[in-house]
């Protein structure tokens, strides 16, 4: 009886401590955990069923901000606008700030952070331990609306982002946490600014490693819809669109990012 | 044995409770609302470890003596700003630096890849073929893996042999996603992992001079190669003029 008691408890310190340690990873302050899920990209290959598995892992609650960026060049002067080589980032690089480490009253500190590069972003995440999240993960945290991990079964939402995306962007961006809060705890998915992911660079290749690059340009400018898996979500258009477009060295005004992090790091 | 089961029952109340709390701790963390998110401490999300920054966290292309030899050693427009490091077929390492000097005839494959990947090295190989032993002295062949999963330099030296590929002047290398990453953003090469391993690429031959500046790209396989030769017989001509 007796040995039997020290045992439970020793079984029972252990199950404890297990917890209390996997509650520490997920739990990386300012971050929220993302349980693993499936995403479909919007264009597949119909020969084949190319729906992603993608491993849980935790993103930041929210955008970065100018105030959070401005320490970081503080500490990196190489990421300061007046040093950064122009192969890392284009004229526009930190263009609202006043100078190379004073924000000035185009860019509020808890405003998100945009006019930032992809390499200047990716820089900034490595800093932290931390990556950006690849198209196919933030795409699945950006699936759920404030009820549901599935918000796209839910047409008010879909009119919502795309209500967003024709509005033209606010000279001045409002706070990061402001636009709303999704199932999963993270704010500002949709509806503040546009963001960077880790593999932006993988739009617009199906088919392209079959023939030569014409095929792309098929893809996007018609034809395209042939393979596409979701006919009704046409902000996913959009982002796919967007990426498409984008450069490694390019900055815009409503273009920021958040980091992510892999959960047994 | 009465006191023994005291202790041991007090002892687990004391652990449960002590697992209770934290949990619960941490869970107001994860469920904050708004107003509390918005606070100063949860603003800092992507800053966790810069409040007590340590020397081994930083990594070496953050540090100040990096950043002067960079500015010190390369043009504005050198790829090889970069600092990456990766292997070789040979299994040696190879800095991203030590491609200066040399004109590089530069593609990004996979070695499992069945079809463009054989053509793009076919393709560079015709343009090894096209010049004299004199001309590919300024020359190199360098090909980076986009597969690093499955290509070891094993893997790639069973590629380069399979291609034929002449060691002394082709180098197959492989390194981290993240390195590979900059690789293809800087050189506008797009790639996607399809759902059985394989990858879904760009098409790309990328000319980069002895800087590491790009100075031409060939898109699609099979292409006519004049254009191409034509930039590395000027480039070779440019070099010589100023030696």
């Amino acid at each position: 009886m007796n040995i039997l008691i020290k045992l439970l408890s020793i079984i029972l310190l252990f199950s404890n401590l297990y917890l209390a340690i996997s509650n520490a990873q997920s739990n990386e302050k300012g971050m929220a955990l993302i349980p693993s899920g499936i995403y479909t990209p919007l264009y597949t290959d119909s020969s084949n069923n190319q729906s992603i598995k993608v491993d849980s892992y935790l993103i930041d609650k929210y955008p970065v901000t100018n105030k959070k960026f401005l320490e970081f060049v503080i500490k990196n002067p190489k990421w300061q606008r007046s040093r950064v080589s122009s192969l890392f980032s284009d004229n526009n690089y930190l263009i609202k700030w006043e100078s190379d480490t004073v924000l000035g009253i185009k860019a509020a500190p808890n405003s998100p952070v945009t006019n930032i590069s992809w390499f200047a972003a990716k820089a900034f995440a490595e800093y932290h331990g931390k990556r950006l999240p690849t198209v196919a993960e933030w795409e699945l945290a950006g699936m759920a609306d404030e009820y549901s991990n599935n918000g796209y079964d839910n047409s008010e939402y879909i009119s919502r982002i795309l209500s967003w995306y024709s509005k033209p962007s606010a000279t001045a961006l409002p706070e990061v946490g402001t636009v709303f809060k999704n199932y999963y705890g993270v704010y500002d998915m949709h509806g503040l600014v546009w963001e960077w992911v880790s593999d932006f660079f993988n739009a617009l290749v199906t088919g392209e490693s079959r023939a030569n690059n014409g095929i792309n340009r098929n893809l996007f400018c018609g034809s395209g819809s042939v393979g596409a898996t979701d006919f009704k979500n046409y902000p996913a258009f959009m982002r796919f669109a967007f990426r498409s477009s984008l450069k490694g060295n390019y900055t815009t005004d409503n273009l920021g990012f958040r980091c992510a992090k892999d959960i047994n790091n | 044995m009465k006191k023994i089961m005291t202790i041991v029952s007090l002892l687990l109340i004391v652990v449960i409770s002590l697992a209770y709390i934290s949990r619960e701790s941490s869970n107001s963390i994860n469920t904050g609302d708004v107003h509390e998110a918005k606070s100063e401490s949860d603003l800092s999300s992507c800053c966790v470890k810069e409040e007590q920054p340590e020397e081994t966290d930083v990594p070496p292309c953050c540090s100040d003596n990096m950043e002067e030899m960079e500015k010190d050693n390369f043009t504005e427009n050198s790829i090889y700003q970069v600092n990456s490091n990766w292997k070789n077929q040979f299994d040696q390492k190879v800095n991203i630096a030590s491609l200066r000097g040399k004109i590089q005839v530069f593609s990004m494959i996979f070695a499992n890849c069945t079809y463009a990947c054989p053509i793009i090295a076919n393709d560079m190989r015709r343009i090894e073929e096209a010049l004299s032993v004199n001309q590919l002295k300024n020359l190199q062949f360098t090909l980076i893996s986009i597969d690093p999963d499955r290509d070891s330099p094993e893997r790639l030296m069973k590629f380069s042999n399979d291609q034929k590929l002449n060691s002394e002047r082709w180098q197959l290398l492989t390194g981290s996603r993240s390195d590979i990453d900059d690789i293809a953003a800087l050189t506008g090469f797009r790639y996607k992992k399809e759902s059985d391993g394989s990858f879904s690429h760009s098409n790309i031959i990328t000319i980069i001079n002895e800087e590491g500046e790009i100075i031409h790209q060939q898109f699609g396989l099979n292409q006519d190669i004049t254009k191409i030769l034509e930039v590395i017989k000027n480039q070779i001509k440019e070099n010589d003029k100023n030696v």
